[in-house]
Formats: C-alpha cells, sequence, structure tokens
C-alpha cells in the first residue's frame, strides 16, 4: 500500500501495488493516479531512439512539394519558420520553431538522456527529468501533421502537390512520440530516479 | 473526506511525490525531495493568475480576428483574410470539412477555453457546491482541448513557406497571426496556472484553503 493525493482533487488514498494493465483512479473525482505499464523504461527508450533517428530526415527531406507550370517550391519544417520571418512575423516563427523542431528534439534527447542511465540515479538526471515535465505538453508534432493534411487538401485544386521522404518520415516521427508518450511511466522512473 | 492539505501533506506539481510536514497554506516555498521543485499545497495565486491571463486572452480576441492572417494572391489578386472571412471563403469554395476544422480550432476552441476558464473562476469566488466532480471533468477537457488552436498557424507557414510561385500565386501571413499566437500561448498558461483542487476545497468549504490560494 502507498499514499498518494489526488492531483485533481486533494483526496489521500491508499493504493496496493498494481497487477499488469491495471490502473487506479481517484474514487472522489475520477482522475488517474497510477496506471501499470510492461517494461515502461526499456520501451520508451526504444521509441525514443527511433524518434530520435526519424528526427533527421524529417527535417531534411522536404515535407510537401508543390509543382506549378514548371516551377517548383518545397516545405520543410524549417522552411515554415524562415517563411514566417521573411513575413517579419518574428514571434510566430520563434513560436513555430520552439512548438516543432526544439521542444520535440530535446524531449527526444531527455527521454534518451534519462531513460538511458536511470540505472544510476543522480540529481542531474532528476534535473533533466524536470525540464522534460515542464515543455511536455509544449511538443506539438500531432497538430502540426493535421495542418500538412489541411494544406494539402487546401492546394489540392490549385496546383499538383507532391508528398515526399520528409512527409513519410515525420508521420513515423510522429508515431515514435505517440508510442514512447503511451508507453512512458513517470512514476516509475522517479521511483528509479529517486532509489 | 481527508484532503493531503488537511494530513499535512502536498503534491509535488512536477513529480507527484507526497511531501510531508507542509505548513497547510505558505507561500515560503519548501523544495521537494525527489525532483526539486518548489512544492506548495495549492499552485500559489492561482485565482488571480489565472483571470490575469483569461482577461487577456479575452482582450487578444479583439486582433486575432480584426486583423488578416493571410493574403492569398492568385495571378497577382487576391484580398487579405481574417480568420472569420478565410472560414467563409472556404466554405463558398465547398471545403466543408477543413472550413468546420479551422472553425472549431481556431473560435469554438479558443472562446470555450476562455468562457470555462471565467466560469470555473467564478463558481470557486462563489463557493458553488454543486458539481464539483463535473466541473473537475470539464478542466480537463479544457485543458486538452487548448493546444489544438494552433492548428491554423501551422496551416498558414506551410502554405506561405509552399505557395512562393511568384505571379501564380502568392500567400503571405498577416499581423493576426501574431494576436492569434499570443492567444494560444496565454491560454495554455491559465489552464497550466488553474488548480482545480481549489473547485473541491470551495464546494467543501475548507476556508483554510480558499483564503490561501
Amino acid at each position: 500500500m502507498r499514499l498518494t493525493a489526488c492531483p485533481h482533487c486533494d483526496l489521500l488514498s491508499e493504493i496496493a501495488a498494481l497487477q499488469p494493465r491495471e490502473s487506479a483512479h481517484c474514487r472522489r473525482c475520477g482522475s488517474l493516479l497510477y496506471q501499470h505499464k510492461v517494461r515502461s523504461i526499456s520501451r520508451t527508450l526504444a521509441w525514443a531512439i527511433a524518434g530520435l533517428l526519424l528526427f533527421i530526415p524529417a527535417n531534411v527531406y522536404p515535407i510537401l512539394q508543390l509543382q506549378a507550370l514548371g516551377m517548383e517550391q518545397d516545405a520543410t519544417l524549417l522552411k515554415g519558420v524562415i517563411a514566417l520571418i521573411d513575413n517579419r512575423l518574428w514571434m510566430v516563427a520563434i513560436l513555430t520553431f520552439l512548438l516543432t523542431i526544439a521542444i520535440p528534439l530535446v524531449k527526444h534527447l531527455l527521454l534518451i538522456g534519462v531513460l538511458g542511465r536511470s540505472h544510476r540515479p543522480s540529481p542531474r538526471l532528476a534535473r533533466w527529468f524536470r525540464y522534460y515535465h515542464l515543455i511536455d505538453s509544449w511538443g506539438m508534432l500531432e497538430i502540426y501533421m493535421l495542418g500538412i493534411l489541411i494544406a494539402l487538401v487546401k492546394l489540392g485544386d490549385l496546383a499538383e502537390v507532391v508528398t515526399g521522404l520528409g512527409l513519410y518520415s515525420f508521420i513515423g516521427l510522429l508515431i515514435t512520440s505517440i508510442g514512447a508518450h503511451i508507453s512512458l511511466d513517470k512514476n516509475e522512473v522517479w521511483e528509479r530516479l529517486e532509489s | 473526506m481527508n484532503t493531503a492539505l488537511h494530513a499535512g501533506y502536498a503534491r509535488c506539481h512536477t513529480c507527484g511525490k507526497l511531501v510531508e510536514n507542509m505548513q497547510p497554506v505558505g507561500h515560503n516555498a519548501a523544495h521537494c525531495p525527489r525532483c526539486d521543485s518548489a512544492v506548495h499545497a495549492r499552485k500559489p495565486h492561482s485565482l488571480g493568475r489565472v483571470w490575469a491571463l483569461t482577461i487577456a486572452g479575452i482582450v487578444l480576441l479583439a486582433p486575432a480576428y480584426a486583423f488578416p492572417i493571410m493574403t492569398v494572391l492568385r495571378l497577382g489578386r487576391g484580398e487579405p483574410n481574417t480568420i472569420f472571412s478565410g472560414i467563409t471563403e472556404l466554405i463558398h469554395e465547398g471545403m466543408y470539412g477543413i472550413a468546420l476544422l479551422i472553425f472549431v480550432a481556431s473560435v469554438a476552441v479558443p472562446v470555450i477555453k476562455l468562457m470555462g476558464l471565467s466560469f470555473l473562476l467564478l463558481s470557486i469566488q462563489l463557493r458553488w457546491a454543486s458539481s464539483a466532480r463535473q466541473r473537475t471533468i470539464a478542466y480537463r477537457f479544457i485543458k486538452f482541448i487548448g493546444r489544438w488552436s494552433m492548428l491554423d498557424i501551422f496551416v498558414i507557414s506551410i502554405l506561405v513557406s509552399l505557395v512562393q510561385l511568384e505571379q501564380i500565386a502568392y500567400i503571405t501571413a498577416g499581423i493576426g497571426t501574431t494576436a492569434f499566437g499570443a492567444v494560444v500561448v496565454i491560454t495554455i498558461f491559465a489552464a497550466e496556472c488553474f488548480d482545480p483542487r481549489l473547485i473541491w476545497d470551495a464546494s467543501t468549504g475548507d476556508a483554510l484553503a480558499v483564503e490561501g490560494a
């Protein structure tokens, strides 16, 4: 049995050890308290390393390519940011850069750094994992994915749009980051870092 | 009901550890022994901060909707579009699905979020006793949907970088995107600063906790 408080209503609960794939919810407000995930650390590490590898082609190769009257234009994540700077929208450019490139990259690096060395806890690892929590909700790859689809449909009547290797890598990156998000058991990592 | 606050515990906002021997409500922060974050029984100055950010968000909605976000030039001709005129144009072009997605992400989500946070804040300050569980679920929903407002800005960033075909077609982004981006960021911070435990403190008449917020 361990004592915990609900993050949403502050009710104290005593939770018995969970069986694999079991979860515990607050009996007053229904918030998720704990969820047992099988081999969380190694699975999350695998997803994160795969994601980091896919990060490179997803950023280097064009995601979409536009062809019309012999002219060609392609879009990468970084070119989207540069185009916003060309429109003198500095704040929006910085925001887009952070949400779609910098934060997803740093999240991958922090996750690999923490999980890869979680057998040797140190204050530095705890600090890194705290940074991970800080930026966790600011990575927005899945929203960007929907943005790509909307751009694809919108441009369909204007010109021929070709999808590139970058798009497939980006889809892969999205899948791996969702995989890492689902398999990560933050509580288990914290308990390891504490010991 | 036995809350962590009354038992002298506080849950770390970052790592979820229960920290013992907390002063009931104090702003001189203790630090979490596990992750070294500042530990508070309740998020500090939650009501004031969320009101400030919510009001800022409501004010910024005006320039976000009034100023153009995007101009599409076809063969050198085209008018700047605001968020609303862009949605109207999509409907005229028969792209109903996309029009609906953009409407939900750019209009429905930010408006529901700002109204929802105002409603939750008022319900705490008016010491509502009923439906605390439903209001907690509403908070979780508001927190979840907020980030999807970035959708239109990402679409614009892709279109602007892609459609630069000189005379044939050219897309530029407008100043409305800055205001709209600010609304999204501010409302995400507002949802982060909101402490749903205050809903329960207020509904159970826990004066100790509400005074400190």
